[in-house]
């Protein structure tokens, strides 16, 4: 116990231990300095393209940087401009439905043209229907031509 | 800028938190040379101590608005300075020099000085570069955080309580490291305190 305190006394010595007269005078001016000096100091983006420049003297890095951009920007609102909008993909969401389904003729035609009835089973004589093999007929007229309706 | 007694640590802080930039320049008058004195037992080297000391407040500046007065500025300055000490000494190893200040011509007359070199034991004749010289060898032979306990309390006569908040470490912890760093030093220094 009595060495601890013999230790403490020592140890204590050590405030004796002091910088030069006006160091704490000159350290705030010395930390104003630092400051400024910090505020000039490029930022580590800045350092890299510096660095990369001194690497590649003719690489223009802030030119091509912009015209890169400007190309992206051109590029990316001409996608814009060009994709319909969502109202019109809802819009064109059921014509393209009917117009899909037309174009397979799954939807019966309504129009209005006069169209005669197809009877399948009236024009082939019932033992040929399940004969394939193609047959001819005899017209009592030659054929000729002429057009039919000529008056 | 002056420091000025009357006005309060928390104006100071409230004030640079509002961008005013000369209240922070009071702290630093307020608060360099307690914290140059911890950073100097800390290192035992003048320069490293110099730029150690402007690296913790340039943080401390930085980091002003996140001071939110849990804890006394005292309390979070120390924080940041013993923190950033002891990972300036873990890059640092071993590898360094000491640079030491000067000491002041008061210690002469000091009892405690005079009882330490007090000429009745011829080993004990040292001289006051002798004296310093070990007692800075004794501090570097130390750990880190056993140099930080020993420098707060028995240099710059802190409390337990306050150690312990600026460790963030019990005040058992303080204690028990305070009694290895002092048996440490026993050693070192036996030759200043033996044949009492």
């Amino acid at each position: 116990m009595e060495n601890e305190e013999s230790i403490s006394k020592l140890l204590r010595l050590k405030r004796y231990e002091q910088p030069p007269q006006g160091y704490h005078e000159a350290f705030l001016r010395d930390f104003h300095r630092r400051q400024r000096a910090e505020l000039l100091k490029p930022n580590p983006w800045q350092r890299f393209w510096d660095g990369l420049s001194d690497i590649w003297p003719n690489f223009q890095v802030p030119k091509l940087a912009y015209a890169t951009m400007a190309v992206v920007a051109i590029a990316t609102a001409g996608v814009l401009i060009n994709q319909p909008t969502q109202s019109e993909n809802l819009l064109a969401a059921a014509p393209t439905a009917h117009t899909s389904l037309g174009e397979l003729n799954v939807l019966p035609d309504f129009s209005l043209e006069p169209q005669r009835p197809v009877t399948i089973g009236s024009t082939l004589p019932v033992s040929s229907r399940g004969d394939l093999s193609q047959h001819y007929v005899l017209q009592p007229r030659p054929a000729s031509n002429d057009r039919p309706l000529s008056f | 800028m002056d420091d000025n007694p009357d006005i309060s640590d928390e104006e100071l802080v409230a004030r640079t938190q509002a961008g005013d930039a000369e209240a922070f320049d009071a702290l630093i008058v307020r608060y360099s040379p307690r914290l140059y004195g911890l950073v100097y037992n800390m290192t035992s080297n003048h320069e490293d101590t110099n730029d150690l000391l402007q690296d913790i407040f340039s943080k401390a500046f930085r980091s002003i608005h996140s001071f939110r007065g849990k804890s006394s500025f005292y309390t979070w300055m120390h924080s940041i300075g013993v923190n950033m000490s002891i990972n300036f000494l873990k890059k640092r190893g071993r590898r360094y020099a000491m640079s030491l200040d000067d000491v002041e011509s008061g210690i002469q007359n000091d009892p405690d000085f005079l009882e330490a070199t007090v000429t009745t034991d011829p080993r004990r004749e040292a001289n006051l570069t002798e004296l310093q010289k070990r007692l800075n060898e004794a501090m570097q032979k130390l750990s880190n955080d056993h140099r930080a306990v020993v420098t707060m309390f028995d240099v710059q006569g802190m409390p337990h309580a306050e150690i312990a908040k600026i460790l963030k470490v019990s005040e058992g912890t303080v204690r028990s490291r305070l009694f290895y760093a002092h048996r440490q030093l026993q050693n070192y220094l036996q030759e200043f305190i033996s044949n009492k």
